[in-house]
């Protein structure tokens, strides 16, 4: 614990996706009313009424309201994509890294195949297809964000299958899953963690970007869907887009500086020195 | 000041402060040295005992993070420690070169050999070398290599390990400094190259006259090479003189040890051993690559056929792309072999699968190389030497007693076992590694360079521990080494491979001290330190006698 602290970007970090979770999480207790509901005279600026801080939008809803609801599918799709992708990409780079030859060759291309195509162009075109929904949008970022972690696992077992401690395991008749799951892959674990927190950063900006183009879901306000929405008012409206705007930088700053926390807290030699 | 119109360095007090933490407050300790030209003074001692360091302060290489001080550290008649930065940059290469230990990282892998030399001498412009091309020649010649003019234009990863130390030790040469410093520039080499490089660096002494300082852990290069010997030990300079009173004469009990610990070329006692052979290998071939592939094939075992009985040490002896290593991995199913008969234990497993091969392991086990990538460092050592017997089946709380008795057997604490590897040195590691092979309890050993790595002090304990469990268990052990005195000493039966193939075979005494064979005569030709070797001998019969 001593150590998180003394980690400055992961304890700002840590402490800023903290408040992020209350908010998300009590967004009900703070404002019993749906952000949907029209809440006072539309387009009030921030401050000019009070319990209304941020101002309100085009049709009088409350925009700090919208904020707090904003933050639930934001953290919701951030790390739900995430756990699915990275699960997928772990699966993937594993058995190919571990086993090589032809099945590693065959995921390989099928990975590459999904790294040639525009990663935000597909998942548009997924959520179009399959309508907009938080179930889609979730898949669609999982399925665009996994092959640089598939990638990137298959490089790390590849390079710890060569290690003598595995060939130990081999020698000593350790079953292959023996050897994937208690030798290579907690030996690989630091790039991973890095690299996922660095995607639900992506995650939460690609469904931004998803809602901003109306491919968000329509029950769920959203921080990407509230700057869309309000893009037409930008000149006569500026708290409309800003507020949703700087809550996203706030959000994708913290996850950001949580992962350049565990990687400097996860570096070899960092972990050498650990005492146990 | 009486400086001596000879000396090329004087170094005065030489302190290095390690950061808060460390093991010791100072990674060198009041060093006092000097090199006059036309001399080589060799710095030995055992890892960690500060002789890079002190090699480093000279060229000014230390990290920013380490303080060091000195009364002087004088270059001729400069006192480097009071010279701008400009100066320093301007003496580094003409007066003052250094060689390092690894050739294979130590050139820039898209530049031209030649370039690479001429570099030295465009970056030190004026100086006496006016036709860079001609010098360039005349360097790779004075060095040895083979057709200068090709090999100017070629890019370093043609060039052999041996080629590749020649190149930097003729971009060291560049400029004709007045001191050479060595930091173990032939212990990644093979034995054969090494001895090559010696008389190299000999010749550089004696008809360039230059002052050569060398940095080395191995006593034998010191008995072939030097004028004068320091010893270090902790980053204190224990003793210092000629390189007869050193090795000779040692005033101090450190020196003595690490010169006792070098194995001698003393074979044991041949024995008659007539039980059935645990292993028979025989006509074994691996090839890697597809003959007419992409990829030129490699013949890396080549119609090999050995046997070994319980309580045997074979050992495999050869230089590196001999396909030593690769006969473990084959022995204990890390690689398949292409085709052969390899019987283990009576029964054949030449084709068994990888799956089919398992309870077989509880016959054969191997000890690895590297003792710092050899354990899991997130695994408890308990961990480690219990993951065996637990795959093999047997019931937890059995594993945990054998592995604390085996942890004690080794000559470590029982509290170890709970203890992460990091926290052991690289000889405890290698004990570590052994008690896990022989928590499977097995019949036969595969030793793959395993004591390679240690310090020549730990590895002697080491190897007096395998042999003491050889007799203990009746081991049968495979011992592959480049390391022909070790090789001597532990074996009963030896083969020499050369390219895949073994050259020689016989036991240890006849091989090793009649070699028949025209490449291990070179092998046993170029081992360094001979003569002192002959010197030591004697001493020692002679106080056998008395």
């Amino acid at each position: 614990m001593k150590n998180i602290l003394k980690n400055t970007s992961l304890a700002i970090g840590l402490a800023l996706l903290a408040l992020i979770l209350v908010i998300a999480v009590f967004a009900h207790v703070f404002y019993p009313v749906s952000p949907w509901q029209s809440a006072a005279t539309p387009l009030l600026e921030p401050f000019s009424q009070s319990g209304l801080p941020l101002g309100s939008d085009m049709l009088g809803r409350d925009v700090a309201a919208g904020i707090a609801y904003g933050a639930r599918v934001s953290l919701t799709v951030g790390v739900v994509s995430t756990i699915i992708s990275v699960t997928l990409g772990v699966t993937i780079g594993a058995v190919a890294g571990f086993y090589g030859g032809v099945l590693d060759n065959l995921l390989m291309r099928f990975t590459e195949l999904f790294q040639t195509v525009p990663q935000f162009a597909m998942a548009v075109v997924f959520v179009a297809i399959f309508s907009p929904s938080l179930v889609t949008i979730v898949l669609a970022i999982s399925l665009v964000s996994w092959p640089p972690v598939a990638r990137l696992v298959r490089g790390e077992v590849m390079s710890l299958k060569s290690r003598e401690f595995v060939k130990a395991g081999i020698v000593l008749g350790e079953s292959e899953s023996g050897l994937i799951f208690r030798h290579i892959l907690p030996n690989a674990v630091s790039p991973i963690v890095v690299m996922a927190s660095l995607m639900v950063a992506t995650a939460i900006l690609t469904e931004s970007a998803l809602s901003f183009l109306g491919l968000g879901d329509r029950n769920m306000i959203s921080w990407g869907y509230m700057i869309g929405a309000s893009r037409t008012m930008l000149r006569d409206a500026w708290w409309l887009s800003v507020f949703p705007g700087l809550a996203i930088v706030v959000t994708v700053v913290a996850v950001n500086l949580i992962g350049e926390g565990f990687e400097k807290a996860l570096n070899p030699q960092a972990h050498g020195e650990r005492k146990a | 000041m009486t400086q001596n119109a000879t000396e090329v360095l004087n170094i005065g007090k030489l302190s290095v402060r390690l950061p808060d933490g460390a093991d010791r407050p100072f990674a060198v300790h009041d060093m006092d040295l000097k090199i006059e030209k036309g001399e080589i003074l060799c710095v030995v001692g055992e890892s960690g005992s500060g002789k890079s360091m002190t090699a480093n302060a000279v060229m000014g290489l230390l990290p920013k993070s380490l303080r060091f001080g000195a009364d002087h550290i004088r270059l001729n008649d400069r006192d480097l420690l009071r010279q701008p930065r400009s100066t320093l940059r301007d003496l580094r290469g003409r007066e003052v070169a250094m060689i390092f230990q690894e050739p294979l990282s130590a050139l820039n892998p898209l530049m031209r050999i030649g370039d690479q030399i001429a570099e030295v001498m465009k970056v030190h412009p004026g100086s006496d070398f006016n036709d860079v091309r001609a010098r360039v020649i005349q360097l790779l010649e004075f060095v040895g290599l083979p057709e200068p003019e090709t090999i100017r234009h070629s890019y370093p990863f043609r060039l052999s390990g041996g080629q590749r130390q020649r190149v930097m030790i003729a971009i060291a040469l560049a400029l004709e400094p007045d001191l050479l410093i060595a930091d173990e520039p032939t212990t990644a080499l093979d034995v054969t190259t090494q001895a090559q490089i010696l008389d190299l660096m000999k010749r550089i002494r004696d008809e360039k006259g230059m002052g050569i300082m060398m940095i080395t852990h191995d006593i034998g290069v010191v008995a072939e090479l030097a004028d004068r010997v320091i010893v270090m030990r902790q980053g204190e300079m224990l003793e210092e003189g000629t390189v007869a009173e050193v090795l000779e004469a040692p005033k101090h009990a450190y020196t003595r040890q690490l010169i006792d610990a070098v194995p001698m070329m003393l074979p044991k006692d041949a024995r008659q051993i007539g039980t059935p052979p645990l292993i028979s290998v025989r006509n074994l071939n691996k090839i890697y690559g597809k003959p007419g592939g992409k990829t030129r094939a490699v013949h890396a075992v080549n119609d090999v056929s050995f046997d070994l009985r319980a309580g045997e040490t074979l050992s495999v002896v050869g230089e590196s792309g001999s396909g030593k290593s690769t006969i473990a991995k084959l022995l204990v199913k890390l690689e398949e072999p292409d085709s052969g008969q390899y019987e283990l234990d009576g029964e054949d497993v030449t084709h068994l699968s990888v799956r089919a091969f398992r309870p077989k392991r509880r016959v054969i086990q191997m000890i690895f190389q590297d003792p710092f990538s050899s354990l899991n460092p997130q695994h408890t050592v308990a961990r480690s030497i219990t993951a065996g017997p637990l795959a093999a089946g047997v019931p937890q709380d059995r594993a945990m007693e054998d592995a604390r008795r085996l942890i004690s057997r080794v000559g470590l604490d029982e509290s170890a076992l709970n203890r992460f590897p990091h926290e052991f040195s690289g000889g405890q590691r290698q004990r570590i590694g052994i008690a896990r092979a022989l928590a499977m309890s097995p019949r036969v050993l595969v030793a793959d360079e395993s004591v390679s790595a240690l310090d020549v002090s730990v590895q002697a304990k080491v190897l007096d521990l395998l042999a003491d469990l050889q007799r203990e268990y009746d081991l049968g052990m495979i011992f592959i080494t480049h390391d022909l005195r070790v090789a001597c000493q532990i074996s009963d039966n030896l083969v020499v491979m050369l390219r895949g193939r073994i050259v020689e075979r016989g036991t240890a005494h006849d091989v090793l001290l009649q070699p028949k064979d025209p490449y291990t005569r070179a092998l046993v030709a170029a081992l360094p330190g001979q003569a002192w070797e002959k010197r030591r001998e004697a001493a020692m019969a002679a106080g056998h006698r008395a």
